[in-house]
């Protein structure tokens, strides 16, 4: 499933400048303190070798020393703020404030970019920023698997 | 479920309907059909009590949620809904466990017992009664505190009786006690909705009671006119709602208090008729001093003295103080930011002293309101009297009609009981490690990791030549390795019980199952343990809390606490009751010290306001100067460094890390620092920082954020591993004896 | 059938009418209004009938808006 969700490591240029810069050497995944850069395997010669993020298993904390090192530049070195790995989405259906008798914060407390990606409304219910850089640790903490970040190659 | 498929989309439908309009949504619709019954119970975490429904199904629970009639009106915060997998948590202890060889091995419940009553009576005969030593929580249900609390003051003649509430709560009974002359706030809950303004001050709210911070947003989204102001040297997201944030340099509360005090008497805003009438002006030596003199006092904190003390601007600090005076009923909240102070009790009086002067208090909304940390160190050990210089029902080991009251009371000849009040909680500790404390009953709590500069009081506990008992639910909590036996106890639901949250409220926890293995209720464990320990079964006849609870009121009946009126029928039938409640139809009291509320008030008393716990029945302002915290950050050490809790744990996470989803939110400490300074030292989120104060250092990964003031680093103190009171220092405020965890000097550096 | 979620915003003195003219559509079912003149609304109608329906709500007197929240045709494909 999530093998086509996964995210590019943050600073991550357009995916087809991406791949075209990319050398697969691996440096991000051994720098990463979180452990949550991965080289892609499998076939297909042009994504095998590339580095991904699931969320699901290890988010990213937006440290950047990834796109510090990268050789390439296939990964920008950008500031935190401006990192666009992909987007938070939030489904009110499923989140425990939203729904009513339960008050989670655990998404808004670990958001890296705290107070200003995910904000409360109402002091209360978590909301999704454009501010959102797309790490994916609200993903990964969430309660009740009611937010998934959608990579940016696929927003439109 | 009963509901069709087409049913469910419709609901999704209406409720996605709502979001985009920005209502919070409860369904009924999502009724839980798989549950055998619901048992009322009480919230095993923080203090706000809130009331919750344990489901049951084939005689184990399934389920956790709110009590739609009690005060949190069925909502819960994250840990509270998850409780269920700490009940059958695989670190459960199930049966009695013995130091052998250096190693816990299990054994039978006789063994235990008569290993540690004969520990306890060696240590006795040996070396006299204040050589043993009980160790109590907050977190233990009422019935068990005053019970060990009977045993050892009664039974054995022994007043070192502790509880981790001297960590917590003891600079607010100190505050509670000197101003008002008797402790527990005088407001409730109900006041938030009914407040005009918040004083927020050294407490984070919004992370660590979820449900009270829930009910100010709610105040404030109902009325815009609603102003928060949050003191607090961090932005936290209690900061994020105020209408001021007022950071300023940690550790100079006092002053901003005194400017705020200057400000309201200079713009006129005090209300003379109120403390004309009910106040006693009184200086540091207790001498009666007069208003004028008061004037005389504050000259010193002038906003813009304060203003180089503390860093924060004169204007804001006017500012404050006009809307503090000026709004219609301000209720001010605080936690460890005011209690955990080399001056915690000093900090909480002039708290008071700000209501006094502009007479917010005993109105609806206007209120000094302290929160507390543990479910039950109001009720179970600040009512029960489970410290070393306290008696039940607010009554002094020191003074001699109260040791009498409770020498008829418990059936004891008179001027038996011991007259002098026992160790405090650190030196208790400190006396262990010099050899003084042979024998230690801890009940619920973790002390290896929740005590300040905690390394040397692990050398303490580690001692050969001392015997430590304990009576704990999981193997892994830290105490564990210090124990040389372990009682199996039952868990939470596991049996009945009474919890007392922030606001005077006494409320059950049913019991929901029967405990796992071995387990036994605490009651029933320290009944068997006394009797073999040589304690006069008179003394204990308890078959269960319930008993416990009836001779507990008893005692209380002709107190001002008198809660004669709760009975367990009612506690089963009613969702938590506020005490003083003095007759069975009596329906719990809102406001204190108020004609018509309170009932300890005549009727037709001749003033509206009777602070009875004074002598002249008026509330005292304090002449509280500015003191600094124990360990300012100098030129070696130069940030300040603080500690707290995060929103999805609890104290030293011997519960919450066990719930797979709290765990996954925040595994393991961190040290947030701002992002300033994080810049300077060319800091990043992750980056491995060391931290190092005069006992002790650390490396903790980093969080950068714009949450603490620059010159300021958080630590929070769940995590085992990361063990952060070995870095915190263990001096203690000389009045309420609780150390000050919030404030000392760190160096900190990137490795 | 597809199912869709609906806030109708309505002007302050139509709302009382326009609820009730929503009520006696078939298919349909208020689910309340909030104070700001919105009113909850979920839709049942097979896909293709659902745009003329938003159409027609929008031609009551006194609405200004219709905001879709939330369509699931998913029945529909199962049926398939």
């Amino acid at each position: 499933m999530s093998s086509k969700r996964f995210l590019r490591p943050p600073g991550a240029r357009p995916e087809r400048e991406f791949l075209a810069r990319c050398l697969q050497c691996g440096q991000c995944a051994q720098v990463c303190p979180f452990y949550c850069i991965y080289m892609h395997t499998g076939f297909n010669p042009f994504i095998s070798g590339t580095p991904q993020i699931d969320p699901r298993k290890a988010p990213c904390h937006l440290c950047m020393h990834c796109s510090e090192i990268c050789p390439s530049n296939a990964l920008e070195n950008v500031p935190k703020e401006k990192v666009r790995m992909g987007r938070a989405e939030l489904d009110r259906t499923k989140c425990h404030t939203w729904q009513g008798f339960i008050i989670c914060r655990s998404c808004f407390e670990r958001c890296p970019l705290k107070g200003r990606a995910i904000v409360l409304e109402k002091g209360i219910y978590p909301a999704i920023t454009e501010k959102c850089a797309g790490c994916g640790v609200c993903e990964h903490v969430c309660p009740k698997k009611a937010i998934v970040t959608i990579p940016t190659r696929f927003v439109t | 479920m009963d509901i069709t498929r087409r049913e469910f989309l419709k609901y999704t439908a209406a409720s996605s309907a709502f979001m985009a309009i920005g209502g919070p949504l409860a369904f009924a619709a999502s009724k839980d059909q798989t549950v055998d019954h619901w048992v009322k119970g009480v919230c095993r975490f923080c203090g706000t009590g809130c009331g919750v429904m344990v489901g049951v199904k084939n005689k184990k629970v399934v389920t956790v949620k709110g009590d739609p009639n009690n005060h949190n009106a069925g909502f819960l915060c994250l840990k509270g809904a998850l409780m269920t997998p700490i009940i059958y948590a695989k670190e459960r202890i199930t049966e009695p466990l013995i130091r052998k060889n250096g190693k816990l091995v299990p054994a039978t419940w006789d063994e235990a017992l008569n290993l540690t009553a004969s520990k306890f009576k060696e240590a006795i005969k040996k070396y006299g009664p204040t050589s043993v030593a009980y160790y109590g929580s907050g977190q233990a249900l009422t019935e068990e505190t005053y019970l060990a609390s009977k045993i050892f003051k009664a039974g054995l003649k022994c007043n070192n009786v502790e509880g981790n509430p001297r960590l917590c709560m003891a600079s607010a009974v100190g505050g509670y006690v000197t101003t008002y002359g008797k402790d527990e706030p005088c407001g409730s809950y109900d006041d938030i909705n009914a407040a005009t303004c918040f004083f927020i001050i050294g407490s984070n709210t919004s992370e660590c009671h979820p449900i009270i911070f829930k009910k100010i947003a709610a105040r404030k989204q109902a009325d815009p006119n609603v102003k928060v102001i949050v003191v607090d040297p961090r932005k936290t997201n209690t900061a994020r709602i105020a209408d001021i944030h007022v950071s300023f340099k940690p550790g100079t509360d006092l002053a901003i208090l005194n400017a705020m005090a200057y400000v309201i008497i200079e713009e006129e805003l005090d209300n003379y008729r109120f403390h004309s009438k009910y106040v006693n002006f009184m200086d540091n030596q207790k001498n009666k001093r007069t208003f004028e003199d008061y004037k005389k006092f504050l000259e010193d904190y002038t906003p813009e003295k304060v203003e180089k003390i503390s860093g924060v601007p004169a204007e804001t600090i006017r500012k404050i103080a006009k809307i503090f005076a000026e709004s219609s009923a301000t209720m001010s909240l605080w936690t460890m930011g005011i209690n955990q102070r080399i001056r915690g009790v000093w900090a909480n009086n002039l708290i008071s002293n700000l209501h006094l002067l502009t007479g917010h208090i005993g109105k609806p909304g206007a209120t000094p309101f302290s929160l507390t940390g543990q479910p039950n160190a109001c009720g179970g050990v600040r009512d029960t009297g489970g410290l070393s210089h306290l008696l039940p029902a607010g009554r002094l080991i020191k003074k001699r009609e109260h040791r009498n009251e409770m020498e008829e009371l418990w059936g004891l000849p008179k001027d038996s009981l011991n007259p002098k009040p026992g160790y405090h909680t650190v030196a208790l500790f400190k006396a262990l490690g010099e050899g003084k404390i042979k024998a230690l009953l801890i009940l619920c709590t973790n002390p290896a990791q929740s005590l300040p500069n905690v390394n040397k009081y692990r050398k303490a506990m580690a001692r050969k030549d001392n015997f430590i008992a304990l009576i704990e639910c999981f193997r892994d909590a830290e105490t564990v390795k210090f124990a040389d036996v372990v009682f199996p106890a039952a868990f939470w639901c596991e049996r009945e019980g009474v919890y007392g949250c922030s606001e005077r409220r006494y409320s059950l926890i049913g019991k929901a199952i029967d405990p796992p293995g071995k387990c036994r209720p605490t009651v029933n464990i320290l009944v068997d343990l006394a009797v073999r320990m040589g304690v006069d079964p008179k003394l204990v006849p308890f078959k269960n809390s319930a008993d416990v609870w009836d001779e507990w009121r008893k005692v209380a009946r002709p107190t001002p606490y008198n809660f004669w009126g709760i009975t367990r029928e009612r506690l089963r039938k009613e969702s938590g009751i506020r005490w003083p409640c003095p007759t069975e139809d009596h329906p719990g009291t809102r406001i204190r010290y108020v004609r018509g509320e309170d009932p300890n008030i005549p009727k037709d008393y001749k003033h509206k306001y009777f602070f009875y716990g004074k002598p002249d029945g008026k509330a005292v302002i304090w002449f509280r100067p500015y003191k600094g915290p124990a360990e300012a950050p100098d030129k070696d050490y130069p940030f300040v460094l603080t500690t707290g809790r995060v929103i999805d744990h609890w104290h030293t996470g011997t519960m919450t890390m066990k719930v797979p989803e709290l765990r996954r939110s925040f595994p393991n400490a961190y040290v947030e620092i701002n992002e300033k300074d994080a810049k300077k030292m060319g800091i990043q989120n992750g980056d491995r920082v060391l931290l190092e104060t005069r006992r002790d250092k650390m490396v903790f990964p980093a969080r950068v954020s714009d949450v603490c003031r620059p010159g300021l680093v958080f630590v929070p103190w769940f995590d085992v591993n990361l063990m952060i009171n070995k870095l915190t220092k263990d001096a203690f405020d000389p009045g309420s004896k609780q150390p000050e965890f919030k404030i000392c000097a760190v160096r900190i550096k990137k490795v | 059938m597809a199912i869709a979620g609906l806030l109708v915003h309505t002007l302050k003195e139509n709302l009382q009418d326009v609820e009730r003219q929503l009520d006696s559509m078939p298919e349909m079912t208020t689910y309340g209004t909030s104070e700001d003149q919105y009113i909850i609304v979920v839709a049942e109608a097979p896909s293709e009938e659902m745009e003329k329906r938003v159409e027609k709500i929008k031609k009551l007197d006194g609405v200004l808006t219709i905001y879709t929240t939330f369509v699931t045709v998913e029945d529909e494909l199962e049926d398939e």
